[in-house]
């Protein structure tokens, strides 16, 4: 185990904490955990995505959320949301319009054993991101969103095509 | 006799220098660990799949092949059984916006002026390849006043170290078409040409001598033979190990756990190992000296898959930028992403249909990029630099291009910086801006702690596969002499 690795709670089928434990044992054992992912919608419409770097472990150079992460161990969703948004995309939490919950998915293979609270907000940028986090933002009509995701569901992660799937009209 | 025999040694990092270093302690019989911070091996030598297209993400032209086979055959082993290498002809086009090209080819090396130039390379080469190539920096006066190579000197006042790159092209081409051509071998490890020493010439000799080649599968198939040379002669592998600090008994993992050893091997950024794991008071002192000299550039990424096959490309193409110093200056002087960059393209379904779908070809596009991650934003600047580079593909050399990509990715010099444990993403170490930091690079053993030993890009003789695996044979050497 790393010695400065990340702690995440662990939760049963009812999302209750039930322990913690280190971000590779979770992963490694496919433990349920939380996350939070957010949708950033421009002014005229469209939808902020993220690109993962080529180099991550897991699902390298996806298209993924505006903004996403764990839960850390001890925190609670919306706390790690507002936490999230500085750290991915550098502008403060507050500075996101109309920041709300939208939707609640329960933890399923697509979303890698993580119960996710989905959030939305509005921004137009500029955004500072950190680049050790993030490879690119793009912003992608509705339009285009269903036209790429027909054309190459594999762009997108797992969790995000699952999230725009079900997500509410 | 062999004086490394029974001894216990760590090899931090498993780049393709790391892995060639542990697997030629093993055959001297040193017990050899392979400590990697990565989930898999192989360092630089990366490869991408998606949507059916596979794009080899590392250096994508290998030459002197000799010295691979060399690493084979002290190993009692074939390089045949492994990997094959397939030839290029032409070893790469250059195109430039003006309708100019050439191919690197025979035709091409036997032109009067190309000719005269392999002329004096060849006998730099004679003259360097054995004191540079094959020594360490500590040895090298002694190669150099080795009176058999004596009468090579007389190579030297064309190609002299105190001259630059861009003023010998000037030397030996009047067309500034090819005088560019001569220059873009600076960038070859990441340096300015009119900074360059003349001297690195001897790169387009080694290339028209030793040939351009591709290794069959794409280059990441060179990690997977020494993985599965390291498992036959029994090198111990640990993945996702991030080696925290190196002290003269062994070294200290980020876990805590302890590993000691007899001698080390650090394969990764020198100037990284100086500055964060080497236990030693004067460790930081050296770091500062180190952090000097001006580091290389790195390189931004663009990886596409088009629809359609463009039977106009060659294997490794370049497109020149109308204006090269202005280049240069944006990257060096300016630190900034050059506006209008030269473009490398690789497109090995040309040689290896198989790395893209039917009727579909894989561009791997580099360019030239300043090695700064602290005042450029590369997550905020990827999205609209990929597309620039694609529209001046598009404007100048590729007509249509846009309209039939169906795959874009980029990788930027913050992806490299997170990837390889590299300040500021760069790619080949140190600029070769003037004779010291050229020919001087970090020694291979280390002068603080006596059994440390680096190999790699960043240390001598210098980055590209070849050089590589050179470092690695010089180390080896370099601790049975010692030891």
């Amino acid at each position: 185990m790393n010695a400065r690795e990340e702690k995440f709670d662990i939760v049963d089928q009812d999302d209750r904490v039930v322990g913690s434990a280190p971000r590779s044992e979770i992963h490694g054992r496919g433990l349920l955990h939380r996350a939070v992912h957010l949708w950033i919608f421009h002014d005229d419409g469209r939808l902020l995505l993220q690109k993962r770097s080529l180099f991550k472990d897991r699902e390298p150079g996806r298209w993924t959320s505006s903004v996403s992460g764990h839960v850390n161990s001890g925190e609670e969703y919306d706390a790690a949301m507002r936490r999230e948004i500085p750290e991915e995309i550098g502008v403060p939490a507050l500075a996101c319009r109309q920041l709300t919950r939208l939707k609640y998915f329960a933890a399923c293979r697509e979303t890698d054993q993580e119960f996710v609270w989905l959030y939305q907000a509005i921004h137009s940028g500029p955004f500072e991101p950190d680049p050790a986090e993030v490879a690119g933002l793009e912003w992608f009509t509705p339009d285009q969103m269903d036209q790429m995701l027909a054309r190459q569901p594999s762009d997108f992660c797992s969790c995000l095509r699952l999230l725009w799937e079900q997500r509410p009209r | 006799m062999n004086r490394l025999t029974g001894k216990s040694v760590v090899v931090v990092g498993g780049g393709i220098g790391g892995l060639a270093a542990a697997l030629r302690l093993r055959r001297a019989g040193c017990r050899v660990t392979v400590l990697e911070k990565n989930a898999t091996v192989g360092g630089k030598v990366a490869e991408r799949k998606a949507n059916g297209f596979r794009w080899d993400l590392g250096p994508s032209l290998f030459t002197m092949p000799q010295i691979l086979d060399r690493l084979f055959s002290d190993l009692g082993e074939k390089r045949e059984d492994y990997l094959s290498l397939l030839p290029l002809s032409p070893a790469c086009r250059y195109r430039w916006a003006d309708g100019y090209q050439f191919d690197e080819n025979e035709f091409f090396w036997s032109r009067p002026d190309s000719a005269r130039l392999l002329h004096h390379a060849e006998g730099l080469y004679q003259l360097s390849a054995t004191a540079f190539l094959e020594s360490d920096p500590s040895e090298i006066w002694r190669q150099i006043l080795n009176p058999a190579l004596l009468p090579l000197l007389r190579y030297l006042p064309a190609m002299s170290p105190f001259r630059s790159l861009a003023s010998a092209s000037r030397h030996f081409y009047s067309d500034p078409h090819l005088q560019q051509f001569l220059q873009r071998f600076a960038t070859y490890n990441g340096s300015d040409p009119e900074l360059t020493p003349a001297t690195f010439a001897v790169i387009p000799y080694v290339q028209a001598r030793f040939g351009g080649w591709y290794i069959r599968g794409g280059i990441r198939r060179l990690a997977e033979a020494l993985l599965r040379l390291i498992e036959k002669h029994g090198v111990e592998i640990q993945t996702a190990a991030e080696v925290q600090s190196i002290d003269p008994t062994g070294v200290t993992l980020a876990s805590g756990k302890k590993i000691p050893a007899d001698l080390i091997f650090h394969n990764g950024d020198v100037l990284r190992a100086y500055q964060k794991m080497i236990q030693h008071p004067r460790a930081s002192e050296i770091a500062s000296k180190m952090a000097e000299p001006e580091r290389a550039i790195s390189g931004f990424v663009v990886l596409l898959g088009v629809k359609g096959k463009d039977s106009s490309l060659a294997h490794h193409s370049i497109f020149f930028s109308d204006n090269y110093p202005l280049e240069f200056q944006q990257m060096f002087r300016e630190h900034r992403p050059a506006q209008n960059p030269t473009i490398y393209l690789c497109l090995n379904s040309r040689t290896d249909p198989d790395s893209a779908p039917p009727e579909h070809d894989n561009y791997f596009l580099l360019v030239n990029a300043p090695a700064d991650t602290a005042n450029i934003n590369w997550a905020k600047e990827s999205p609209g630099y990929a597309d620039r580079i694609i529209r001046i593909l598009e404007k100048k050399f590729l007509p249509g291009l846009e309209s039939k990509i169906v795959h874009k990715e980029w990788i930027s010099p913050a992806d490299f910086e997170s990837r390889d444990g590299v300040v500021g993403g760069s790619l080949y170490g140190w600029a070769s801006h003037g004779m010291i930091p050229s020919f001087l690079r970090p020694p291979i053993r280390s002068k603080l702690l006596p059994n440390l030993y680096f190999v790699g890009g960043t240390t001598h003789p210098g980055g590209g596969l070849p050089l590589v695996l050179l470092s690695a044979e010089i180390a080896v050497r370099l601790a049975n002499r010692s030891s």
